[in-house]
């Protein structure tokens, strides 16, 4: 209810409420009337007034038409300006339109700098190479036209754009128009669809997964009935199906003798009684079985049954040697359960050297011999040998890549990259010895898996004391400092002093871990944990100290404005808000002055205000005072602070506030006058910093260049060439582009 | 030679004359900035209209077939009409002490907490904008009518729980299904009672919203409650797929199948815990059937352009695969 202190409204203002209650109740007649009051009262008012009967017209398209007519006008304030700007541009046709020029501006640049990049390279290595170049280019951009999906990204978002326009305004004038173009468009989406699924098919069948390659055709052929790349692919997925289905079938098949039969002698056991398909040799083998056999096979499945007299009494009983594979099989595992490993892998490697067809062993101890779990000392071997191979490519060829293509065969890649490859290898030692050659990847990875495999597998195994060194190595190349210290104290004899360096470099990069953390509870409990670890270190008295401070000094809330931010803002220090005095603003430290840190609000109605130390020097520690302020003033301090934030973002896209919620949250209790419940759950705490713009983007912010392209100097070792370009600068994607990919 | 920290004359005024001119430029872009931004600050009356002016334009949306809009803080449009007016109030206190800016204010705080769900608050302020404003009686009146009814009708029946309620406040479920159904029914009922009284209005889509969420209420039950109830699991698969039939056009739809390509996907793993694949039990054909149901589903959300569901199917889809491949190829066949 107002006081008697009410200052009494204006004419202006009473004629803006009732426009403001006409427009909500949509009573046009009365918003024509109020309007023309307001006019009358205040010009300046008129615009704002003007816009607001312009919203009740309730078709977005009206709207948008009407905004234009608005700012037609001009002399518009700058928010209101900015906000009709952003509705007129809003209109989703003129957006799609926008992407429509984003595509076609994309191959513009790609073609221009397809032509300027040769040629500017050339002047300098001589023009002799050009033609060379400029073909090479020409060929480049082919493919690159080739390669450019039916419809591209900002394509489809324009694509989308215009449906939803059409779900809004399905009556509108342009609607027949664009009807077509999205039908149009929609033909070429299922094309890019296809053509994409067709790629992952053709790259599930060169990694020999039919099935996949054949779900992923399936799917083409779903986007284009009847596609005939697609159809081939399935036609071969499923030759190739079938044939692993036979393949399938063959392992699983058995001789159909029963256990009684085993004691017949196998003359009597007629081969008509296995499968039709099996190999002869294999049939003979399975119905010869003698009682001994059985003795064995029987004698096998026992708990501590000897396993090399299981395999002696094979052989013997085994006079043409038809069962010395399966002999040798059960010797090696009589081997590795003895605990000879290196004797047991090299007798399951020699028989699974043995031609399947002649040995039904072979396949079994194949298997063994190349699972990564069962071998894993064998895993590593492989590993290492792939690793010297790809480390050998890297070295001669560098980074060149073969490109691949969704449009073309493979072969195209190697054929484009060969010009390429050909001069990495040439100035391979140059490039090394420069050290150009860029980061050497990792290509000891699957080693360590491997390695580490095995000592999980076999702690004691005989590899162990060659493996754990060569990890160590592995993990202190990689800086993985706690895996390192693992592995140190694995080794018996470790240099003290090395690993207490390794301990307090570990202690260095944890420390630097955890003061990236965000929660506090997290950080303090990493910390203490260190500090409980390590404590002979002094990165572990780190740890321990700064775990104390976080205990002494944690608040529920670390809401920051820095001085400059409040400099920017002086109506959030000023009477509408904190209600600082003048002096500790007016950047002179002689009569008290607020620290660079400003004022935080540390939770509840509790603010800290950092204050420059009587000497001046504002690079000291500042002096804290918290304080706390009454609710009223908490928010409306916190009300003035958002709309300010508001304010600013709106003048000035770079001065928008990110998100935060947490914070959100609490300023939305702090408006509430809700602050006498302190929410004290670390997931609530924010330390969200209000910086100046200064603060955030320095003396001179970055600019975009006003050209359209960028003038490029390169050079490159690779293939001793060295130019100067103008290479034009593509539309940036949009910000939501990977939801069309 | 010259030394370099005490210039030459000529230099010396070189200098000084950049120093003059960044001084200028600087100067010069500082006033046009202070300038703008003078001409930008509003004061109450123009912030109050500004902040109407925009949710007013959004009041009419179907807020059932498309998302709500954003304003220039990325927020809700609603949420940050709401967010606004209360931080005006506190800015300008004094100013809009007199009163004038009140039933304005509070309606459109009604209109902004009516899309927030808030029913009940809402209501609240179209009274009281009702009994300032004659200019807003009728509309006011109206509203509070038609929300008070949509809060009396969303307290017919269970509400989704909370998966984290506060200590001692965990309602679970009835286990009684016939009433429950009866009570949603009667809710559905009472809503779409609404949308024939006011079929112009703005309430059409908030009420479509809310009988779109009955239906998820309903469907959820059923699929929470399908290992306690007869033929639960394909009662369960039939809500949630009446869900998705029944709101097409919803701005949900793509949600509402993933709801059910996933419930597809949670039965294929059930499945595989209680039936191994290894094992005996397991019946190749059920789980194929289950798999292929849920791929189906997240492909074709994997197609539609332009939304995160899009994404979130696209990634759902390769998570399920990988679990699949957990299943040997000779119980399973993609």
């Amino acid at each position: 209810m107002p006081t008697a202190t009410a200052p009494v409204p204006s004419r202006s203002d009473l004629a803006a409420a009732a426009l403001a209650e006409s427009a909500l109740a949509s009573n046009s007649a009365e918003i024509r009337q109020n309007l023309h009051h307001l006019t009358l009262s205040d010009a300046r008012l008129a615009p704002l007034g003007q816009d607001l009967a312009n919203s009740t017209l309730d078709d977005p398209i009206q709207y948008r038409e009407a905004s234009k007519k608005l700012l037609s006008r001009g002399s518009l304030d700058p928010l209101l300006k900015r906000r009709l700007t952003k509705t007129v541009d809003g209109d989703p046709l003129s957006r799609a339109d926008g992407h429509i020029l984003d595509h076609r501006h994309t191959l513009f640049a790609h073609t221009f700098n397809a032509v300027t990049e040769p040629l500017g390279t050339s002047v300098f290595s001589g023009m002799t190479i050009a033609p060379y170049k400029v073909a090479l280019s020409a060929v480049k951009w082919a493919i690159r036209m080739l390669e450019t999906d039916p419809l591209t990204v900002p394509e489809r978002q324009a694509l989308t754009l215009r449906k939803h326009f059409l779900d809004v305004h399905p009556q509108a004038e342009q609607a027949p128009k664009i009807r077509n173009q999205v039908e149009a468009a929609q033909e070429d989406l299922h094309a890019t669809r296809r053509r994409q699924l067709l790629a992952h098919a053709g790259e599930a069948e060169r990694s020999d997964q039919p099935r996949l390659a054949r779900v992923y055709a399936q799917r083409a052929e779903l986007e284009v009935p009847g596609d005939s790349q697609a159809q081939t692919i399935i036609a071969r997925a499923d030759k190739k199906i079938a044939r692993q289905n036979r393949l399938r079938g063959r392992t699983l098949q058995a001789a159909n003798a029963t256990p009684d039969d085993l004691d017949l002698p196998s003359e009597q056991l007629a081969h008509a009684a296995l499968e039709p398909n099996m190999d002869a040799g294999l049939s003979r083998l399975a119905l010869h079985r003698p009682t001994a056999v059985r003795r064995v096979s029987e004698s096998l499945l026992l708990p501590d049954s000897n396993l090399f007299a299981n395999a002696r009494a094979l052989r013997e009983a085994d006079t043409e040697n038809e069962l010395g594979d399966e002999a040798d099989f059960i010797q090696a595992i009589g081997s590795h359960e003895a605990g000879n490993e290196k004797l047991a892998w090299r007798q399951f490697d020699d028989v699974a050297r043995r031609l399947p067809d002649r040995s039904n062993m072979a396949r079994h101890a194949t298997a063994l011999v190349t699972d990564p779990w069962q071998n894993p000392y064998g895993s590593f071997l492989v590993e290492q040998s792939r690793q010297r191979r790809e480390e050998t490519v890297w070295y001669l060829f560098g980074e060149t890549a073969v490109p691949r293509f969704k449009a073309l065969p493979q072969a195209a890649g190697y054929v484009l990259a060969t010009p390429q490859m050909a001069q990495a290898l040439a100035t391979a030692p140059l490039r090394h010895l420069m050290g150009s050659g860029g980061k050497k990847p990792n290509f000891e990875k699957g080693m360590s898996v491997a390695a580490y495999r095995y000592l999980e597998r076999f702690p004691n195994g005989a590899y162990r004391s060659e493996l754990i060194p060569w990890l160590y190595g592995y993990e202190e190349d990689q800086e993985n400092w706690s895996k390192a210290l693992r592995l140190a104290d694995f080794q018996p004899g470790f240099d003290p002093e090395k690993r207490a360096e390794i301990v307090e470099t570990m202690g260095r990069e944890r420390l630097k871990a955890a003061g990236k953390i965000r929660r506090r509870d997290t950080r303090s409990h990493v910390l203490r944990n260190f500090a409980r670890d390590f404590p002979d270190s002094d990165a572990g008295a780190s740890a321990g100290n700064l775990a104390r401070t976080e205990v002494e000094e944690a608040s529920p809330q670390t809401i920051r404005m820095t001085r400059g931010f409040l400099y920017e803002n002086p109506e959030i220090a000023g009477p509408n808000g904190l209600g600082l005095r003048e002096q500790y603003l007016d950047e002179d430290t002689a009569n008290g002055e607020l620290h660079p840190r400003g004022v935080v609000f540390l939770g509840g109605r509790i603010v800290e205000f950092d204050f420059v130390e009587p000497g001046g020097d504002e690079e000291a520690e500042p002096i804290r005072i918290q304080r706390p302020i009454s609710s009223e003033r908490l928010s409306r301090t916190i009300s003035t602070l958002e709309e300010q934030t508001f304010l600013n973002a709106r003048l000035d896209h770079e001065a928008e506030i990110d998100p935060d919620a947490r914070r959100d949250l609490y300023f939305e209790r702090a408006r509430l006058g809700l602050t006498h419940q302190v929410d004290h759950r670390p997931g609530a705490h924010s330390n969200f910093v209000y910086e100046s713009m200064r603060e955030k983007y320095g003396m001179v912010r970055a600019r975009e260049s006003i050209l359209p392209f960028d003038l490029v100097l390169q050079g490159s070792v690779a293939d001793l060439s060295l130019g100067a370009f103008p290479r034009w600068r593509a539309p940036k994607a949009a910000p939501d582009a990977f939801l069309y990919r | 030679m010259r030394n370099r920290l005490h210039p030459t004359t000529g230099a010396r005024k070189k200098m000084r004359w950049i120093v003059m001119a960044v001084a200028t430029g600087a100067t010069l872009s500082a006033c046009s900035a202070s300038k703008q931004r003078e001409a930008a600050v509003y004061g109450p009356t123009e912030s109050v209209i500004e902040v109407i002016a925009v949710l007013r334009r959004h009041v009419p949306d179907d807020t059932y077939r498309f998302p709500a809009a954003s304003d220039f803080t990325k927020r809700n449009v609603y949420r940050s009409t709401l967010l606004r007016l209360e931080n005006l109030e506190k800015v300008h206190a004094d100013a809009l002490r007199a009163g004038h800016m009140d039933a304005a204010v509070a309606f459109a705080k009604g209109r902004s907490l009516e899309r927030l769900r808030a029913y009940d608050l809402a209501a609240e302020h179209y009274r009281a904008a009702a009994k300032k404003s004659p200019r807003l009686r009728d509309e006011a009146v109206r509203s509070a009518e038609v929300n008070e009814r949509i809060h009396r009708a969303n307290k017919v029946g269970i509400r989704l729980p909370d998966p984290l309620p506060p200590a001692g406040k965990r309602d679970p479920f009835p286990t009684d299904s016939d009433h429950v159904l009866a009570e949603l029914d009667d809710r559905s009922a009472r809503l779409s009672g609404l949308i024939d009284l006011y079929p112009d209005s703005h309430y059409v889509y908030i009420v479509r919203e809310e009988i779109e969420r009955t239906d998820v209420v309903r469907a959820q039950y059923f699929a929470a409650m399908r290992h306690a109830l007869p033929g639960g699991q394909v009662r369960a698969i039939s809500e949630l797929q009446r869900v998705a039939s029944r709101h097409v056009s919803s701005k949900y739809h793509r949600r509402h199948l993933l709801d059910v390509a996933n419930f597809y996907a949670r039965m294929a793993e059930e499945y595989t815990q209680a039936n191994p694949p290894e094992s005996l039990r397991f019946d190749p054909v059920v789980f194929q059937e289950l798999v292929e149901a849920a791929m189906q589903i997240y492909q074709t959300v994997a197609a539609e352009d332009g939304s995160p569901e899009k994404i979130e199917a696209g990634r759902r889809l390769e998570a399920f695969l990988a679990f699949t491949l957990q299943v040997d190829r000779d119980r399973f066949t993609k």
